[in-house]
């Protein structure tokens, strides 16, 4: 072999290698969450699309609603005892921050908007859990940081809010239209939801879970000339969800 | 044995199987789980009595686990390193007992940016390289007596930035070992490695895992089948883990063989 073939040789040979690689990913268990919103009792007489009765016996008519689901975090089976009052005194997730996400918790914020009508499912994101049965869902409702999802939107609608620094506003009217409301809170709610024995194997890695938030129980507590300011409106927010079903957002 | 001394003409092929891996991040939550097979051919050339050039080509295999069993696994070429060792002090011109070197190289961005078969890149810590050119200086003494043989290295590393805004932090290497060579065939080493290093960064975000000290215990067993050539075997036990975060190592399986030219 000539000199100067030799000297290039290696080089080239180097050079050539450094083409050579190849990659694969190869899916994990996935959960996708989403979002709606539902009436959970029956419609009242010569009701509008918004009209509830609350638990109290007052007729109101929401205008407009916005909520902000900080979180959502998943609580395996076997979270139970010591090891759930541990999770549950852990300082992680109550920051007022936009909280990160990682295996077990959606950390993106959504403001949450009723809309026109109940049905559309608002996608909040998929989670990449380990495998195993997981039982619950912790819901956090918190005010939006200025990253949140739906913020644009808000500001935007028929009546602008921004609803930065905020976990509810909700406005309408109460007693038939005689009494208009408008509330805010910046406040914190929490709520467990079944998940009715949602389990991630490697045979059955993907699954999909739609919350409901049933809006016309969000006035209970509201009696005949009683505030709204009196009522933890927030809390019957939280209260208010439950799981839909298996289907896909 | 495995630590000869330079002389003029002297070309040295090696390569060395290694398998390692460690776990980033906490489990069930956020762990990554990463395991590695690497080869890397070396060759080495001495030109002059008193300087050693070499080059190194790793050949790696890994596999990146998340907690939720998704894994990308990424293959091929790494990064080539070049490096030149200059011998500046020995005691005596012909099997000295003290000699003292100084090192000086790069690592070279030369491994391919690994895609998946959709043909997004995979996540910087499936690629077998970081994208960046990273210089190395270090210095070593070595000495002999009798049986035995000592070396004390110390090698830093300065990466620049690299691919997708990664900049691994400053770090140096260190290695204190003994061998003992009881027959002309075979010896024993025992070292102790360390690496300390500054927390890796992306844009100027500090990860939060990593950086820190870490040492490892280094048994070894060289045998010698013929005059030029040395195979070595051992491992590399985490003892001391002082990384910050939750970065949990595995011990490092190493086989090598070299052949004198």
């Amino acid at each position: 072999m000539p000199v100067a073939t030799k000297s290039f040789a290696l080089p080239v040979l180097l050079l050539s290698l450094a083409g050579c690689g190849g990659g694969e990913r190869i899916e994990g268990m996935e959960l996708t969450l989403g979002l709606t919103t539902a009436r959970a009792r029956e419609v009242p007489e010569a009701a509008g699309a918004r009209t509830l009765v609350t638990d109290e016996g007052v007729r109101a008519t929401l205008t407009g609603a916005l909520v902000t689901l900080g979180k959502v975090e998943l609580i395996p089976c076997e979270a139970t005892g010591w090891r759930r009052l541990w999770n549950e005194l852990s300082p992680v997730g109550t920051a007022w921050a936009h909280s990160v996400s990682n295996a077990l918790r959606l950390g993106t914020p959504h403001v949450v908007a009723l809309g026109d009508a109940d049905g559309g499912v608002l996608p909040l994101g998929v989670m990449r859990p380990p495998p195993g049965r997981y039982c619950r869902a912790r819901l956090t409702f918190e005010p939006a940081d200025a990253d949140a999802e739906g913020l644009s939107s808000a500001a935007q609608g028929a009546v602008p809010v921004d609803m930065v620094g905020l976990s509810l506003h909700v406005r309408g009217t109460l007693a038939e239209g005689e009494q208009e409301f408008e509330v805010e809170t910046r406040g914190t709610s929490s709520v467990d939801v079944l998940l009715e024995g949602l389990e991630l194997t490697e045979d059955a890695p993907k699954a999909a879970r739609v919350f409901t938030l049933a809006w016309d129980s969000w006035l209970d507590g509201v009696g005949p000339g009683e505030s709204l300011r009196n009522v933890d409106l927030l809390g019957n927010v939280a209260r208010s969800a439950s799981l839909q079903s298996a289907v896909v957002p | 044995m495995g630590t000869e001394q330079p002389f003029s003409g002297r070309l040295r092929l090696s390569t060395t199987l290694r398998a390692w891996g460690h776990t980033v991040g906490q489990e069930r939550v956020d762990a990554l789980r990463l395991r590695e097979a690497r080869m890397d051919v070396a060759v080495a050339y001495a030109p002059l009595p008193w300087l050693f050039l070499s080059a190194t080509l790793p050949l790696q295999a890994r596999e990146v686990r998340s907690v939720s069993l998704a894994r990308e696994r990424g293959w091929g070429v790494g990064d080539v390193e070049v490096s030149a060792k200059a011998f500046l002090y020995q005691d005596r011109e012909f099997s000295a007992d003290h000699l003292f070197s100084v090192l000086a190289g790069v690592k070279l961005p030369t491994a391919p940016r690994l895609r998946a078969e959709d043909g997004t890149l995979l996540d910087l810590d499936t690629q077998l390289g970081s994208g960046s050119v990273d210089p190395l200086a270090g210095v070593a003494y070595q000495h002999f007596r009798g049986d035995w043989s000592f070396l004390v290295s110390a090698t830093g590393f300065l990466p620049l930035r690299g691919m997708l805004g990664f900049k691994a932090g400053p770090s140096v290497r260190t290695t204190l070992a003994a061998q003992y060579q009881p027959a002309p065939r075979w010896a024993v080493r025992l070292g102790l490695d360390g690496r300390i290093e500054a927390a890796a960064d992306i844009h100027g975000e500090k990860e939060e895992n990593g950086g820190g000290v870490i040492g490892y215990a280094s048994p070894d067993v060289l045998f010698s089948p013929s005059t030029d050539i040395v195979v070595a075997a051992g491992v590399r036990v985490p003892f001391f883990n002082r990384l910050h975060g939750r970065v949990a190592p595995t011990p490092i399986a190493m086989m090598s063989v070299a052949y004198d030219l």
